[in-house]
């Protein structure tokens, strides 16, 4: 079994090259040595190694309080502040329109204007 | 005390798939024990060899703490430790433009692991320009350390995991039997379980943006790897950036119109929930699954 990719099918097709954009949510593989690194970058290697010796210390001293689950928390709390530094704070510019009116298009950028990212 | 802040950070794209590292905005700190600097820039002929620095000569640089060493032009970099002697080679890529320093070679310790165990200090190196005259600078401070930081970017991987579990629980992987093995997995599963769906946060990290370009005539395009849903509707960048956004149909909407795309020639009579089919700028999409070989269906 290969490992499979999935398509986008756009309508009408395109009749010319236009740039498009879109945020994804990714899904999480578990790790092996194809796949051997986490997701989230170097930033939070550390806290996933804190996740599953937390973890490992449930499973084999059977303990959910102990040094390593601690540990784990504070590393989460740590990486939770430092990933909501890192958002933007605000999705852009709304170009003034305040109303869409007749061309819907701009229904969306007001709506986003100075609205934070959810979470 | 005196310390350098060293800031990493790099970003690619990869079929799709923006990748990112380190920070612009988090340093990393490596303390300097007395706050000496040195910065020097060296010319090197073409072919030639120059000694960058040699502790024997120059005892102030034999504990440094931080070594920055970049180039514009491709050489050679060969360290000698001073216990036995043994000597390293690495390649130091410039961009290829006179002036235009390449990516950086960044040391945070004179410390290296020699074969036996033994812990050595780079005692000098030199410079062995490969192709063309090179200009190369470096900044070296040193002085007693207070925290040694002897590979900056450590990345962590499987192994790494593996190897941290295997210390806790005090039994080196060769020696897990098949209830251990599975066990790790499990805990290996179950961390990063817990810190993808920690249910305080919702990462960053977990949505990210792809920007791509659609071609004249071209209807299916490949998502990245790690794909799972879209987050929202695709919107137009660049000039098009106020067209209305392209709303996407569930797979089990689409499944039809894919299957009416394989029984029609003309693709422009697929409709997907969309009156006035027509050829143009796209108003909607679907994602489907793409077949991991050829099926006869």
């Amino acid at each position: 079994m290969t490992q499979q990719q999935q398509q986008l099918v756009l309508h009408p097709t395109p009749d010319a090259t236009y740039s498009l954009v879109a945020i994804y949510q990714i899904g999480v593989q578990m790790l092996s040595e194809d796949h051997p690194y986490p997701p989230g970058g170097p930033a939070n290697g550390e806290l996933f190694v804190s996740a599953c010796l937390a973890a490992a210390e449930s499973k084999f001293l059977d303990s959910d309080v102990g040094d390593k689950q601690q540990g784990f928390q504070m590393a989460l709390q740590a990486a939770i502040a430092l990933d909501l530094r890192r958002q933007p704070r605000n999705l852009g510019y709304s170009h003034g329109r305040l109303w869409g009116g007749r061309r819907r298009q701009y229904d969306r950028v007001t709506r986003v204007h100075n609205l934070r990212w959810r979470n | 005390m005196p310390a350098v802040q060293v800031f990493q950070y790099f970003v690619t794209n990869i079929d799709g798939r923006p990748i990112q590292g380190g920070s612009l905005s988090q340093a990393r700190t490596i303390e300097l024990g007395d706050g000496e600097v040195f910065d020097q820039t060296f010319k090197v002929a073409a072919e030639g060899i120059t000694k960058i620095f040699d502790t024997t000569e120059n005892e102030a640089l034999s504990t440094f703490d931080f070594l920055w060493l970049e180039s514009d032009f491709n050489v050679l970099v060969q360290f000698t430790t001073a216990t036995t002697d043994a000597y390293d080679v690495k390649e130091l890529a410039g961009s290829g433009v006179a002036g235009v320093m390449g990516p950086a070679l960044v040391l945070g310790s004179d410390d290296t692991q020699l074969l036996n165990g033994a812990i050595g200090h780079v005692r000098r190196n030199g410079v062995h320009d490969q192709r063309d005259l090179g200009e190369e600078r470096k900044h070296i401070g040193h002085g007693p350390r207070q925290n040694r930081c002897g590979d900056i970017a450590m990345a962590v991987d499987y192994d790494r995991i593996k190897g941290e579990i295997a210390h806790f629980i005090g039994e080196p992987e060769e020696k897990w039997s098949d209830l251990t093995t599975s066990a790790v997995d499990f805990c290996i599963r179950k961390g990063i379980d817990s810190v993808v769906h920690c249910g305080m946060h919702q990462w960053s990290w977990m949505r990210p943006t792809w920007k791509w370009q659609t071609s004249d005539g071209q209807r299916n395009y490949t998502l990245p790897v790690d794909f799972e849903q879209f987050i929202g509707d695709i919107h137009y960048d660049g000039e098009q950036y106020a067209y209305s956004p392209i709303t996407q149909f569930a797979s089990r909407d689409a499944a039809p119109a894919v299957h009416r795309l394989r029984q029609h020639r003309d693709a422009d009579e697929l409709r997907l929930g969309v009156a006035g089919a027509r050829r143009g700028d796209p108003t909607a999409a679907a994602t489907r699954p793409a077949p991991d070989a050829r099926r006869h269906l």
